[in-house]
């Protein structure tokens, strides 16, 4: 963890940041570790693209019980990448970034392709890898192959 | 399933007809279009190292009502599939279709129970007439299924009078 990095202060008194910790970016490719408040992401977001940083990605690990966001920013000229992870739900929408960071658009439209989750203020949350009537979320814990996965069927195969 | 459309012509032209057959045999021009790392390949067996101009079939047309091949090289998602269908709606008669590689064959690596984004190979619903196996098929190996489309288009390949290999059309060597 580079002290002299301006983000470091600013991260620890947000108020939108629950837990800050430093890590050896040559072992495992972070400098910083944030645990964050679910409403808290754009303000971070905004933070970021203030420092020179840029979203690197958007994920999501779904651990059976409950489920995480998890957002990487890199900085541009410097060595510095954050990762911070917030609680999602199924029921109640995260905030959306593409507010702020335009390139949050398609990484928020995976995310919801491949978990479900939704992103409150997207303005065009529809599916991006699967075909659009797809009616499963594949990457989550709950999902079983049915029917009508597998290789033999397909939307418009009679068209 | 894209049935292959195949109107005889109103006049039939004899010998001509085989000439015409000899000119599309020979100036291929497919599509320019690639679904994943099969269309790597499919750039080298394009670019001046292994040089499809040779056997006619390097013009790569940006347009599909320009062009009569399909070379379906990569993978074919279930989100990709109805375009594909469009594209080869959008092709002129007559039109062939290459499977390039394992995944345009069968689904390749991603033929497994339960998967849930890819369709199982090209022939699922259009009509394939060359099919070039390998995962990806080495440049070669998609020049030899091009070329074995050519003698499809001639009814054979002692009747490709242009073909540039003559020891396939004549085994005994002599040119
Ligand atoms: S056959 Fe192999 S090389 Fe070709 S698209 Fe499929 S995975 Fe890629």
């Amino acid at each position: 963890m580079n002290q002299a990095e301006p983000l470091y202060e600013l991260l620890r008194s947000s108020p939108a940041v629950l837990e800050a910790q430093g890590s050896q970016s040559a072992r495992d490719g972070f400098d910083l570790r944030l645990a964050i408040r679910a409403k808290g992401m754009p303000e971070l977001a905004r933070l970021f693209k203030e420092h020179g940083c840029f979203l690197e990605f958007i994920t999501a690990v779904d651990h059976g019980e409950s489920l995480e966001l998890i957002y990487v920013f890199s900085a541009w000229l410097r060595p510095f990448r954050v990762m911070a992870r917030c609680p999602a739900s199924l029921m109640e929408p995260s905030p959306s970034l593409v507010e702020v960071l335009a390139a949050a658009d398609w990484q928020e439209r995976e995310v919801f392709d491949m978990f479900g989750l939704e992103f409150a203020g997207h303005p065009d949350l529809k599916r991006i890898l699967l075909p659009e009537d797809a009616d499963f979320h594949p990457l989550r814990k709950d999902f079983k192959p049915g029917a009508r996965h597998g290789g033999d069927w397909f939307e418009g195969e009679t068209a | 399933m894209v049935e292959r459309q195949e109107t005889p012509p109103p006049v039939q032209l004899g010998i001509l007809s085989q000439i015409l057959d000899l000119c599309r045999a020979n100036s291929l021009w497919p599509m320019t279009f690639g679904l994943a790392c099969c269309a790597i390949e499919m750039m080298a067996a394009g670019a001046s190292r292994f040089d499809l101009d040779r056997f006619g079939a390097g013009v790569f047309r940006p347009s599909p009502r320009q062009s009569d091949v399909m070379i379906v090289a990569g993978t074919i998602s279930k989100k990709m599939a109805p375009t594909i269908i469009t594209l080869y709606h959008q092709m002129p008669a007559p039109k062939w279709v290459v499977a390039m590689g394992n995944c345009a064959i069968s689904g390749g690596p991603f033929a497994y129970e339960g998967q849930y984004a890819i369709v199982n190979g090209a022939d699922r619903f259009l009509p394939v007439d060359v099919y070039v196996p390998g995962c990806p098929p080495r440049p070669e190996a998609l020049i030899q299924g091009l070329l074995e489309l050519e003698d499809q288009l001639t009814k054979g390949a002692k009747r490709n009078y242009l073909r540039r290999f003559q020891r396939h059309a004549n085994p005994d060597g002599k040119a």
